[in-house]
């Protein structure tokens, strides 16, 4: 079920009145939660499945097609209970030992589903592996976000810095709809509290939540989807068969795209999680903006990135065992990072771009006053720093984008060389595409000041002029919306 | 299983909120403005789902519903004038080709050109779908969908005998289907552009075919594409998607695939789409369907594969049966063949596409068609 669609309009009102009504009642409130999350997980997989095929009351069983609907689900209920008996069994474990040896299990268990999951193709099929059998291995929805938050709960509670919750907790906090399919990553220890706080339904910050919710779906259906029809799709396939200009325009737009995409994802999570009472830390801080890659990445998509710090760069010894060590675990980092979108070598390209790029950065600021360069940033200074940030970041998005490595490099060799090429068909580089791009580049330098007082000018209306607002919004999205939904881009990692 | 229960003070609570200024709305508060903004949208944008129910497979069991619902709203937003501004939209923005009303009200036929109005091309529809370059002046065609014949007067007479494609004067080979088009069409382009003779465009638009027309009019769409390109070679994939009933004029809907005048109809499609491909001096690849996993949906897709090979053969057309190339020795449906003598994993985990290698593996047999063609044609390849 994707965000946009007139299913998750139908569902999310039903869940809206439903957690409010329960929410007096915690216990009740978390199994509907789970309930639901679970129905909008199911649906996930099968726009169209329906609650009824393939349950044992249907007359003609058939037990593999239902397997086949369920498993996946079966297997996230199934990641949970494992992951609540190894928190509690860290928890309740007095030695040392004990509880590392509780903990590795737990580590090991979930990234031994993720690697099957993720990575079994590719060693049966790229790296030759020929003892593991031929077969399909189909990547979960959202098995990678659900792992990830599993193993910050365990992790966390082996360093004490969490008490496992229950088992009720837990699944609610892991299954929850709004972020369990592309995030935000929540830890354990922001979301579980909010369970058990007190909540006065008539203290909703909902225009906040609308604004989120709007914003995100012009990200999304807007200028996400208009952009990959418009230039993205067609180039990024086919980069030979368009000029330099075209393809330097899809790669910047395909940056705008993905920022869109996924941003526009995670602020309609976030504003669907505050109508329902529950607050998520922030993905997105205009990235586009950033004068560096440290500061990028202290921007583009936030919880990710401190989980990889938290939990990969801080244990791999981070900058605490030399310079040499800390150039090596910043790119092993990033390189992981790259890995974890998928066993490919342009991912693992993209990852190495941003960690060597990052260790170059460390290297550079920690000679730069040696060499005898002002250390203080001027305007020209951070002007450059944002010129070369933005254009390091877009040519990691060749890779990251293209089909393959193979168009990934033409790509680049077009836009090399391919300065008086014409391919005689018309130019993909519209002023339509070039102002949504400028457009969108722009909008990250608005003052955030802005946009806080229309929200809280918004929040002075009454009710029905909030609904007629919001209506002539989403009738304005939907007419310059192409048509059809595509999936967010962060649905296949 | 032992839990422990929740910790009274959690050691580390989330951040509080910073107090936003912003005025706090109760449950209710927020149920009221969100029914306001569903009544408004939907009356706003009545005919989009009212097309969008349309839209919906015609076996699906919720278009019938879908479809009296959102004709009660749209009666109602036309009664007070409501879809007036969306229409005006529509109008303007050349992007919102897909749901133009061609067809359905009366109104303008689908304008495919860019956003901005310069009247630069992009695929209609979808947003999955590939970019198709060329001005498509779509014209209306038969409720039916069937193609204008190849003597039609609108398609413009090209000079007598097959162009000779060389380095200087490419032949332009023209890539079109619905999703199985559009994942060929990705490795088709570069294999053929490499050649050195041959500059592709591509019309793709994801879940379409030929037995609904309502939703996407690919022959109006292809006629208009010929006309404006005039390619040397035409490589087109239908079938996926057609594996449900075909809405028919008077309501004398054919609804299952199996009935023998399902196969009478699509096969009459299908012929009329091949003729008017396969005229003009162009050379048409029709590119078969696969089987699926589902062997429900390969009995169905089964009968499209007799139906174009059939109408294939008896019109000389180069047909790639591509449900041979991928099915296993036993004639099953198969994740892995061997291709090249290696075993490789050839399907997306649907059970139906086809994943890098596959078509790869596929563009690789369509390509020697192609090569074929163009060498018969006395290009240097």
């Amino acid at each position: 079920m994707l965000f946009p669609t007139i299913q998750f309009g139908i569902f999310f009102p039903i869940v809206f009145v439903g957690s409010w009504l329960l929410r007096p009642r915690p216990r009740r409130w978390k199994l509907f939660l789970i309930a639901a999350s679970y129905v909008f997980y199911a649906f996930a997989f099968k726009g169209h499945w329906t609650p009824w095929q393939g349950m044992p009351l249907t007359s003609s069983l058939d037990w593999v097609a239902w397997w086949r609907k369920w498993h996946y689900p079966a297997l996230f209920a199934g990641v949970t209970v494992a992951n609540q008996v190894v928190a509690v069994g860290v928890a309740e474990s007095h030695a040392a030992r004990v509880r590392k040896v509780w903990a590795t299990v737990g580590v090991v268990g979930d990234l031994a589903v993720l690697g099957y999951f993720k990575y079994y193709n590719f060693f049966r099929d790229d790296l030759k592996l020929e003892l593991l059998p031929a077969r399909t291995v189909i990547v979960p929805v959202a098995v990678s976000f659900y792992i990830f938050q599993a193993l910050s709960y365990v992790i966390d509670t082996h360093r004490e810095e969490l008490r496992p919750h229950t088992l009720i907790d837990f699944a609610c906090y892991l299954s929850f709809f709004s972020h369990v399919i592309s995030g935000p990553i929540v830890r354990a220890r922001e979301f579980l509290p909010q369970l058990h706080e007190r909540f006065d339904p008539r203290r909703i910050d909902a225009s906040l939540a609308f604004r989120l919710i709007v914003a995100g779906m012009v990200k999304k259906v807007v200028v996400a989807d208009n952009l990959a029809r418009w230039i993205v799709d067609p180039v990024f396939s086919n980069p030979r068969g368009f000029s330099a200009a075209e393809n330097l325009v899809a790669t910047y737009s395909y940056a705008v795209q993905i920022y869109a995409d996924f941003s526009g994802y995670t602020d309609i999570a976030i504003g669907l999680a505050l109508l329902l009472g529950i607050r998520f830390p922030p993905n997105f801080d205009a990235p586009y903006r950033a004068v560096s890659l440290q500061d990028f990445w202290r921007r583009w998509h936030m919880t990710l990135s401190r989980w990889l710090r938290d939990y990969l760069y801080i244990p791999l010894g981070g900058n605490r065992r030399g310079e040499t060590r800390t150039y090596v675990n910043l790119s092993l980092t990033m390189l992981l990072g790259g890995l974890w979108h998928g066993a490919d070598l342009k991912f693992v390209l993209w990852g190495a771009i941003h960690g060597l790029g990052l260790a170059a950065e460390r290297f550079w600021h920690s000679r730069r006053d040696a060499l005898g360069f002002d250390a203080g940033p001027t305007v020209w200074s951070r002007i450059g720093g944002w010129f070369l940030t933005f254009h390091v970041v877009c040519f990691a998005w060749i890779f990251f984008r293209a089909a393959s490595f193979d168009l990934a490099t033409q790509m680049i060799g077009r836009i090399a060389s391919g300065w008086g090429f014409h391919s005689g068909l018309p130019n993909l580089v519209t002023p339509g595409v070039i102002a949504v791009v400028v457009a969108m580049l722009a909008a990250q330098f608005v003052p955030a000041e802005i946009t806080v007082t229309g929200v809280r000018r918004f929040s002075r209306l009454p009710a029905l002029a909030q609904g007629v607002t919001l209506g002539l919004a989403f009738f304005a999205i939907e007419h310059l919306r192409p048509k059809g939904v595509a999936p967010f881009i962060y649905f296949q990692f | 299983m032992t839990t422990t229960s929740p910790p009274r003070r959690p050691t580390h609570p989330p951040e509080r909120p910073r107090r936003s200024g912003n005025r706090p709305s109760s449950a209710f508060q927020v149920l009221v403005a969100g029914l306001v903004c569903f009544l408004v949208a939907s009356l706003l944008n009545a005919q989009h789902l009212h097309r969008m129910a349309e839209d919906l497979p015609t076996s699906s069991d919720v278009r019938k519903p879908a479809m009296t619902v959102t004709g009660w709203l749209k009666s109602l937003s036309g009664a007070f004038q409501l879809t007036r501004p969306g229409r005006a939209i529509d109008e303007r923005r050349p992007g919102g080709a897909g749901f133009a009303e061609a067809g359905l009200d009366g109104a303008a036929a689908t304008d495919t050109t860019a956003a901005d109005g310069t009247g630069d091309t992009t695929a209609a529809a979808d947003p999955n779908a590939t970019t198709v370059v060329g001005d498509p002046n779509a014209t209306t065609v038969p409720a039916d969908g069937t193609a204008a014949s190849a003597g039609d007067p609108t398609v413009p007479t090209l000079p007598a005998g097959p162009k000779v494609p060389t380095k200087a004067d490419k032949a332009l080979l023209y890539i079109a289907g619905d999703s199985l088009g559009k994942d060929l069409a990705i490795p088709l382009q570069a294999l053929s552009e490499d050649t050195g003779v041959v500059r592709t465009a591509v019309r793709a638009e994801v879940g379409t075919g030929l037995v609904r027309p309502d939703r996407y009019n690919w022959p109006a769409q292809l006629k208009a594409d010929m006309a404006s390109l005039k390619p040397d070679v035409v490589v087109v994939e239908f079938g996926g998607n057609d594996t449900q009933g075909i809405p028919m004029p008077g309501g004398q809907d054919i609804q299952s695939v199996l009935d023998p005048k399902w196969a009478v109809e699509y096969a009459r499609r299908v012929g009329a789409t091949m003729d008017l491909l396969n005229a003009e001096n162009r050379k048409l690849v029709w590119v078969g369907v696969p089987n699926n996993r589902d062997d429900a949906k390969t009995a169905e897709l089964a009968v499209i594969r007799q139906v174009c090979q059939n109408e294939a053969a008896r019109r000389g057309i180069a047909y790639v049966d591509t449900w041979a190339l991928f099915e296993s020795p036993e004639g099953n449906y198969a994740d892995y063949i061997v291709v090249d003598g290696d075993l490789k994993q050839v399907r997306k985990t649907d059970g139906f596409h086809l994943n890098t290698d596959g078509v790869n593996y596929l563009a690789r047999n369509v390509l020697d068609v192609i090569i074929a063609e163009l060498k018969a044609r006395g290009a240097a390849i």
